[in-house]
């Protein structure tokens, strides 16, 4: 056991630290990622980021990163959150395809895709869903159909995030007609400016467009940019739901950070939430201000111990499911807390936006269900973690 | 950073586990529970001469004394594999708050005995609340309550208050009146130490007593918390396996949904309270600024965690888990008397919370 930081890790975190804070846009400078405007503004603050090589620190130096390791990603990411930097507007590329194109894209599209992704330069979206193909993903329908050079794809996809705006779409498709289930599929890299897509933005609970529909009708893609084998795409899809699941889609700081917050709502509200409020009439809601905090620092605990786990060379597995249910029930409990601290007024818009809280408890909500419903991760723990029959 | 046990912490947690699978069986158990006066039932002593071979009872005495100079990190190694068999003993509070009590106070008369698992030491007159360890004041004797083992201890390190600030006296057994007080969980034999302070049983005052209750109050959670989160793996996998087994509609209960859902809370809540666990017990290994916030966090997570385990379990046991002939309730008592215990989840978070405020 050895839990101190390097000479060499507390100098990475000092020079984080030391640009975010000349760099990071002051709070509510930025419109919200899920508007046109909003979004040109984060893909900014993104090319700034990478210009300065912060935006993807655990990437090879080729690719726009420090090549540093999992310890120095962390770390970037506590000072990312303590700075107050925004939304990563890239998120769905460089957390969740990044991974993937590393372990299964050839020289090739590692050399074509992971700089601009890296950079903000081509904004990503996730292609999964369907309309009737949600945590039962392997039902998936849309097709591929081998033509020359390439492959020609039908269909419609759904639930996208950042699909209203972004420039790439990654997706899994059936390539096999006579394929059921899990097997047949294929993990297709698509251009969103390719003819035969249509994208249809989707109002969310706030009516911004932050997810969409794509369709479809006889899309060309050549052969390059199949990522992984023809037909594995379902092995090369769960190795992104290990990313989106486990840490590198939510680090621990994003979590500590909200719980500072609301105990400092809670003070500023109600009371010293630390100091006998727990006794109080205002009792229950001391203690789960006090719950935010300790599973916050459990959630933080426990990445640290994965992080030892993956620089010792073991995988992740099943456990990233456990982690998934961890961090976004935290976020509910967290900005519920903050609701019901704030009372009526939460609901109030401010010069014509939703609070910060509100805001992000309606995100937190979402948590639950994107990649893959928590009941979906519950069978996964019980079924592989506690080797329960299944269903 | 390397936040792992390692191999040789392993192999000392695996070699106690396999010692207790042998020696610390359900029935075993039962057997302390339904004999409790009886000093040989349940093979008691022969399992605690088994963990003192091992070496548990010494973790952290000084090697000069016979002991293994570990630190609290192999301690809660070994308290985990104790709780997953529901271990009647109190080898927590003996090997990691009592013996380290020991060494800090130099005494040098116990030490070697305490180390060997011949002294049985006692810890009380320390309860925790979210504002930290409160210690009772007194002008004449006292009765520090809940002293697991009382009646087979031969020391016992017992806090008091004066007009002067906190106190910690090492008393002999021949000093104190014991009064066996039984409870639901009976494995631990509780029982209530009265005693009277005096300088001859003195060993620790002013701001050296202060601390020494601060580090005795941080190792009782800790112990605690690492005995809570075996309490829910040791129920946990039981309960898991007889999902297995147990048949309804035609099918293993396991493979439904509602039952799935129900036992991977646990699992899911115990993955997060583990490493509270282990960072809480290096912090007092490694005098961390963050001790007395991380073990408050870990006793609050493992007690929701044990209390949780026990409530599921008994729920997908059905009836036959509510019936004293079943094997649930020798850990289902012990996870929620033990929860309550030295700041039960809602006040530790609460220290927690003011600690992380104000550090």
């Amino acid at each position: 056991m050895d839990l101190t930081f390097s000479d060499a890790e507390e100098a990475f975190r000092s020079e984080a630290a030391t640009w975010l804070a000349a760099n990071v846009p002051a709070p509510g400078t930025l419109a919200s990622l899920d508007t046109a405007e909003g979004f040109e503004q984060h893909r900014a603050f993104e090319a700034k980021m990478f210009a300065d090589r912060w935006s993807v620190v655990s990437w090879p130096e080729e690719f726009g990163g420090r090549g540093v390791g999992i310890i120095e990603w962390l770390i970037f990411e506590e000072e990312y959150y303590r700075a107050g930097g925004p939304k990563r507007v890239s998120q769905n590329g460089i957390f969740l395809l990044a991974p993937t194109i590393f372990d299964f894209g050839t020289p090739d599209q590692q050399a074509r895709f992971l700089p601009a992704m890296a950079s903000g330069t081509e904004i990503w979206c996730q292609g999964w869903s369907e309309p009737d193909a949600g945590s039962d993903l392997a039902s998936l329908r849309s097709k591929a159909t081998r033509v020359d050079g390439g492959w020609v794809l039908d269909g419609q996809k759904t639930w996208a995030s950042r699909g209203a705006f972004a420039e790439w779409c990654f997706g899994l498709f059936r390539s096999d007609a006579a394929s059921e289930r899990h097997r047949g599929l294929t993990y297709f890299l698509v251009s969103m400016d390719s003819p035969g897509i249509t994208r249809r933005p989707i109002a969310q609970l706030d009516g911004e467009t932050g997810f969409a529909e794509i369709f479809f009708d006889q899309v060309f893609v050549p052969d390059d940019h199949v990522l992984g084998e023809v037909g594995q795409g379902w092995q090369v899809a769960m190795a992104t739901a290990g990313s989106e699941r486990g840490l590198s889609l939510r680090s621990p700081a994003r979590y500590l950070e909200a719980t500072r917050r609301l105990a400092d709502l809670f003070d500023e509200r109600i009371g010293d939430a630390s100091a006998g409020a727990h006794l109080g009439p205002d009792g229950r809601l001391a203690d789960r201000v006090a719950e935010s905090w300790t599973r916050a620092r459990a959630y933080e605990l426990q990445t640290w111990a994965t992080a030892t786990a993956i620089r010792r060379g073991q995988g992740v597995g099943p456990e990233a499911s456990t982690t998934k249910v961890y961090w976004s029930e935290l976020d509910v409990l967290i900005h519920e807390t903050a609701l019901e601290i704030l009372g009526p007024d939460a609901d109030l818009l401010i010069d014509g936006e939703l609070s910060a809280w509100m805001d992000g408890y309606l995100f937190s909500l979402a948590g639950p269900i994107y990649a893959g419903t928590n009941q979906i991760q519950r069978n996964v723990v019980a079924e592989r973690l506690l080797k329960m029959p299944r269903s | 950073m390397f936040f792992a046990l390692s191999d040789d912490q392993v192999a000392l947690r695996d070699g106690a586990a396999e010692v207790l699978a042998g020696l610390c069986t359900p029935a075993d158990v039962r057997a302390v529970v339904e004999h409790p006066d009886d000093p040989t039932a349940g093979r008691a002593i022969e399992r605690w001469a088994a963990l003192a071979e091992l070496g548990a009872t010494g973790l952290l005495a000084p090697e000069a004394d016979g002991g293994l100079d570990l630190g609290m990190v192999e301690v809660t190694a070994i308290v985990s594999a104790a709780g997953r068999v529901a271990l009647p003993e109190p080898l927590g509070l003996h090997a990691g708050v009592a013996v380290p009590g020991l060494v800090a106070v130099a005494d040098t008369s116990m030490i070697a005995a305490a180390a060997s698992g011949e002294l049985l030491i006692g810890v009380g007159g320390i309860e925790i609340d979210a504002d930290g360890p409160v210690i009772e004041a007194t002008e004449g004797s006292l009765t520090a309550r809940r002293v697991p083992h009382a009646d087979r201890s031969g020391a016992f390190l017992l806090a008091a208050a004066d007009d002067q600030g906190a106190t910690v006296h090492l008393v002999p057994a021949s000093k104190v009146t014991i009064e066996m007080t039984p409870s639901l969980a009976a494995s631990r034999r509780l029982g209530a130490v009265t005693w009277t302070p005096s300088p001859a049983t003195l060993v620790a005052s002013g701001p050296e007593a202060a601390a020494l209750i601060d580090d005795l109050a941080n190792r009782l959670c800790v112990v605690a918390a690492a005995e809570l989160c075996g309490l829910a793996e040791g129920m946990l996998e039981m309960t898991a396996a007889y999902t297995l087994d147990r048949q309804q509609f035609g099918k293993p209960i396991g493979s439904f949904q509602s039952i799935k859902h129900l036992l991977a809370d646990v699992r899911i809540a115990l993955e997060f309270a583990r490493p509270c666990v282990l960072r809480a017990a290096w912090a007092i290994d490694a005098d961390d600024s963050l001790q007395a916030h991380d073990a408050a966090v870990a006793k609050a997570l493992a007690s929701d965690v044990a209390v949780l385990a026990a409530a599921t379990c008994l729920q997908v046991h059905g009836g036959i888990g509510y019936t004293w002939e079943h094997d649930l309730h020798l850990f289902g008592s012990r996870a929620r008397a033990l929860a309550a215990e030295h700041g039960n989840a809602p006040a530790s978070r609460a220290r927690a919370l003011r600690l992380s405020r104000h550090v």
